[in-house]
């Protein structure tokens, strides 16, 4: 009777750890680029599997170049969902050369009309809420491909995501709702607006930086000054947790007021980190077109 | 040894003679450069031809690869996420398979509660923004589209495009794109080299 209690002891441990094992191989391990997509893919996979940022948090994805450890990562990941449109270049290249097998592309912004001129696309699709949302539901799609069994639970997850984006935009539009913006005009220190800002009908009349984090020269300078005083703008939006004292120079020299907004590729990588940062920008923008309605009246 | 010797004699006295016989005369035209003129304007015309060949094919590029409007790319992106949308309520049996658009205003969908719409056909909605019209359609044995009309074939020069929409009306422009066929004007709002 012993021998038996512990046969069948033995035998209810290896099947139990066996099914624990297959359960956790089952389960879907997504890479992503950037800190927008960590949430985005955390919310569609729910339980259903594992997000894995591909750099550690707070490297610039601008400049970063793969280390080996990363590209062990690579290797681990079912999918890797990228922005693909010029924001997380190092990982399109660690592909390309590392070539992993099994490794599935989920290009975040194939169905996103883009901003951009000749030929040139804005890759800022992230900070924006219905740009996220339409990549939030691509996101679910490649997932669902991948999971057949999960698709459409991966697909209700998108479905109550973008419900919650709409409802952090629906709070900025009830608060404008009486302002007429259709002569506010709006500077950014570099176009990471254009998504966001176009959602509210407003478009950028000036952009300061040459690239992201670049600045201006001194002749640069004085021309963005002489392009804000001419076309009369009214507010400049830049980036926070960016030292651009230049910035501080415009204000003066234009009497410009300054708001700043986040660019979503700082901090730690959370689930709640779009939501967060979508309200914080949110807010500013309601404030800065609140202030430039009233100055344009 | 001596036949040997009148034998040598013999056959170089043959080799001579027919060397003799067997000179080519050449004429050498006068050089007047006719031939290199009519050579040079034949390449000439060659080369412009090839030239204006390329030209033409480049610009039917152009026009293939015509990317949508930034001002339209917000509603585009809308019209985007209700295809998403309107697939995930028609799988749960909330709507139709030809939703109605009281149907979709019903559901709250984005673009339609905020912007006027059309319903110009079964499962085909229109929008016209800015002097520009976009569509969402299922066209027989496709999947859903967001399309927006780039004009029809003659008016497809970047130039001439531009000028159509400073000049023409959106009802004008509404009246020349059959708003629900599959007309060679309209192209993919997401995937601009991807034509109807």
């Amino acid at each position: 009777m012993m021998k038996f209690c512990i046969k069948f002891l033995l035998l209810f441990i290896i099947s139990f750890s066996g099914n624990a094992q297959q359960s956790s191989s089952n389960k879907l391990t997504v890479g992503i680029t950037l800190h927008p997509y960590y949430s985005y893919v955390a919310n569609v996979l729910g339980d259903k599997g594992e997000v894995l940022p591909l750099i550690e948090s707070g490297f610039n994805p601008h400049n970063y170049a793969l280390n080996p450890a990363d590209i062990a990562r690579l290797n681990e990941l079912d999918a890797l969902v990228v922005n693909g449109i010029g924001h997380d270049e190092f990982a399109m290249h660690a592909v390309e050369r590392v070539n992993p097998e099994n490794l599935a592309m989920i290009l975040a912004n194939k169905d996103v009309p883009l901003l951009g001129h000749g030929g040139k696309s804005n890759p800022h699709t992230f900070v924006s809420i219905d740009a996220a949302i339409r990549q939030v539901y691509s996101i679910a799609k490649g997932l669902g491909k991948l999971d057949p069994d999960n698709a459409k639970y991966f697909s209700k997850n998108a479905f109550f995501y973008a419900k919650k984006l709409r409802a952090l935009k629906k709070e900025v539009q009830n608060i404008l709702i009486n302002s007429d913006l259709s002569r506010v005009k709006i500077a950014s220190t570099h176009n990471a607006y254009g998504y966001l800002l176009q959602e509210f009908g407003l478009t950028v009349s000036a952009v300061v930086e040459p690239a992201h984090g670049v600045k201006p020269s001194a002749s640069q300078l004085q021309q963005t000054i002489d392009n804000i005083r001419k076309a009369d703008i009214d507010v400049l939006f830049t980036e926070l947790n960016m030292a651009n004292d230049y910035v501080k120079v415009i204000e003066q020299e234009t009497g410009i007021k300054i708001y700043h907004f986040s660019h979503m590729t700082h901090g730690d990588y959370t689930k709640e980190l779009v939501e967060k940062e979508m309200r914080y920008n949110l807010k500013k923008l309601a404030e800065a077109l609140t202030y430039a309605a009233n100055k344009v009246s | 040894m001596q036949s040997y010797k009148n034998l040598k004699a013999d056959t170089s006295f043959v080799s001579k003679t027919a060397i003799c016989e067997s000179v080519v005369r050449e004429t050498v035209p006068t050089n007047d450069s006719k031939h290199e003129n009519r050579f040079f304007f034949l390449t000439l015309l060659v080369v412009i031809g090839l030239a204006g060949m390329l030209l033409w094919l480049s610009n039917q590029d152009t026009a293939a690869e015509k990317s949508l409007p930034n001002h339209l790319s917000n509603i585009a992106t809308q019209l985007s996420i209700a295809i998403d949308e309107i697939m995930m309520l028609q799988d749960i049996g909330v709507i139709s398979a030809a939703p109605s658009l009281s149907e979709l205003l019903s559901n709250q969908l984005e673009p339609f509660i905020s912007e006027t719409v059309i319903e110009a056909g079964s499962n085909c909605f229109v929008i016209t923004k800015a002097q520009a019209i976009l569509r969402l359609i299922k066209l027989p044995e496709q999947s859903w589209q967001v399309q927006w009309f780039a004009g029809s074939e003659q008016h497809q020069h970047p130039h001439q495009h531009q000028q159509q929409y400073q000049h023409q009306s959106e009802d004008l422009l509404a009246q020349q794109a059959d708003l629900c066929s599959a007309d060679d004007g309209w192209l993919s709002a997401t995937h601009p080299t991807d034509k109807n």
